[in-house]
């Protein structure tokens, strides 16, 4: 039988948000996080399996070395540490501090659960890989003390407003419209590349900058569901002050927990002031407060002593918890592509898809997908329009090759998907790590034999 | 008339043709085993995210049943719009749920130190 193994954690350390530092230190702004993911140098025996699965080469050292990581370029996606035979590498952990809030009656503790979370966090219970327990889950969250909001429904909500924005692009650049509708477009050419992998936008911003006008403008989905959940659902379904709410991102992602930490993330309080629903000398609040791996989300269940398998299997989904199929499948590398296809299709064309999978578009395991998706547009008569798509499945498999092809053809693709992580967010760095997947040596050395 | 005499060199006194032998099998047996091992686990870690993915196209599809296949068909999703009076990409949409980007590499440069 696999197992899973426990992933060392720490709490943040003083001036991890680097408070006390000047503006910026490097090519971190006051405010971001820093030294997520730390490799342990007392753990470390330089076997130099951590430097070979960096997308961003942020890990120096050799075979034999004690390796280190360069904060600068580190995009804190935790590919290192789930490929750690040795278990050296450590995360940054809010475990301790969201227990503490779960104890507050008067805070509304949200969980923002993503949709790779659903498939994996039954693993550290001992259910096969794979096992989708939504129902399970959200029961479990529910008795350790939170409301679930899912990330399936600002997922959803991501593909409206990036799959709009596509539609406008292609309003813009390929149909020729103009005015005010379209005004932002024409500053954001093709080819549209995805930003709800947040390893892959700060690759982005630190390497290849040039592309940022290239890149959605649309949040992730879980920064998203910050926001909304601060004005829009505390007024009209939780019925509670803003201030009062205490959102947790549970995601299969450790670059969500430097995400959250970017200063502009605080479109809630921003709103809310300017608006006069709370005063205006209110301390700033970002939109996330907190960001939980599925490993940690599993521990925090263990300290309730909650085993999500032995929740009961149905349950009625609320308001904030109804999600589509295109909402689920983003935690699928060529799934957020494959969302915003069918809704995407849905506008420029004026009638639903009638096989809505779109297989063509699915990562699997491969590191490069590309395809073309005959659209007929509504407004030329239906006259087919090809959208020319790619998808990146893992950062240091595929991206470098496809920024090449960009560079040799700007016309090549519409619309590329990023995914850090090869597989997508299934395979994140947050994600349970398992003695039969990528940590082979732990525990029994040399051969492994526990299976 | 001289007699011939058979004598092993030097490295054969140390490892005989059977030593040898058995020194490689057990070597090429080792690196056989652990090799096996080692590209079957990796092709096992490919297997967890297939069955991960596999979980969530499965989802999916228990959503297309209940006629919830995109995203446009989630009630709550257009509630959104409709109580906060807005329409995707614009207005108050625009200002809650889009952002910037930070070119990284040229915040030193662009705050002037070097």
């Amino acid at each position: 039988m696999s197992k899973t193994i426990l992933v060392n954690t720490f709490a943040p350390p003083p001036n991890a948000h680097g408070e006390n530092g000047p503006e910026y230190v490097g090519n971190l702004r006051k405010g971001e996080l820093r030294g997520i993911i730390k490799i342990n140098e007392s753990n470390c025996v330089g076997c130099d399996t951590c430097r070979k699965v960096c997308p961003v080469h942020a890990i120096s050292g050799g075979l034999g070395v004690i390796h280190s990581i360069r904060e600068d370029a580190c995009v804190a996606c935790g590919q290192c540490l789930v490929a750690c035979p040795f278990n050296a590498i450590e995360q940054m952990s809010f475990v301790d501090e969201v227990m503490k809030k779960l104890d507050d009656p008067n805070t509304l503790v949200v969980s923002h659960p993503s949709p790779a979370v659903r498939v994996s966090v039954g693993e550290e219970f001992g259910a096969k890989a794979g096992e989708l327990i939504t129902e399970q889950f959200v029961n479990a969250l529910e008795k350790a003390g939170f409301v679930c909001y899912d990330v399936n429904q600002t997922a959803d909500q991501t593909i409206i407003e990036e799959g709009m924005e596509f539609v406008k692009k292609i309003q813009y650049w390929v149909l020729g419209h103009r005015g005010p509708e379209v005004a932002e477009a024409a500053e954001h050419p093709f080819p549209h590349f995805t930003s709800c992998c947040p390893a892959w936008v700060k690759n982005c911003e630190t390497y290849h900058a040039g592309l940022l006008p290239h890149l959605s403008t649309a949040k992730s989905p879980v920064q998203m569901g910050g926001p909304i959940a601060k004005t829009w659902a505390a007024k009209y379904v939780w019925n509670k002050d803003p201030r009062d709410i205490y959102m947790v991102a549970t995601t299969p992602c450790t670059a969500k927990i430097f995400e959250a930490s970017r200063p502009e993330m605080n479109d809630a309080w921003k709103h809310l002031v300017k608006t006069g629903a709370i005063p205006a000398d209110t301390p700033s609040f970002p939109d996330i407060d907190a960001v939980v791996t599925a490993r940690e989300i599993a521990e925090i269940f263990r300290r309730k002593g909650i085993n999500p398998l032995e929740m009961p299997k149905t349950r009625e989904r609320g308001t904030m918890e109804i999600y589509t199929g295109a909402g689920t499948i983003f935690g699928n590398s060529g799934g957020v592509m494959e969302a915003a296809l069918r809704t995407a299709y849905f506008v420029l064309s004026g009638e639903e898809l009638k096989d809505p999978d779109i297989k063509i578009v699915r990562g699997h395991t491969d590191a490069i997908v590309e395809a073309t998706i005959p659209v007929p547009i509504k407004e030329l008569g239906g006259k087919i329009f090809e959208v020319r798509v790619c998808v990146v499945n893992g950062a240091l498999q595929g991206l470098d090759t496809v920024l090449r092809r960009i560079e040799e053809d700007k016309n090549r693709y519409h619309f590329i998907e990023v995914m850090n992580c090869p597989g997508g967010c299934v395979n994140g760095g947050g994600q349970p790590v398992r003695t039969d997947s990528a940590a082979w040596l732990n525990p029994t050395l040399p051969i492994p034999m526990q299976i | 008339m001289r007699k011939y005499e058979y004598t092993e060199r030097q490295t054969m006194a140390m490892l005989g043709r059977r030593g040898f032998l058995k020194v490689t099998g057990v070597t090429a047996l080792a690196i056989g085993i652990t090799g096996y091992a080692v590209v079957d686990l990796l092709q096992r870690r490919t297997d967890v995210i297939k069955a991960r993915q596999r979980g969530l196209y499965k989802d999916d599809k228990l959503c297309q049943e209940q006629n919830l296949t995109n995203s446009h068909q989630n009630p709550s999703v257009m509630r959104f719009y409709a109580d906060m009076h807005t329409e995707p990409v614009e207005g108050l949409a625009h200002d809650l749920l889009h952002t910037s980007y930070y070119p990284r590499s040229q915040l030193a440069i662009l705050r002037g130190e070097h």
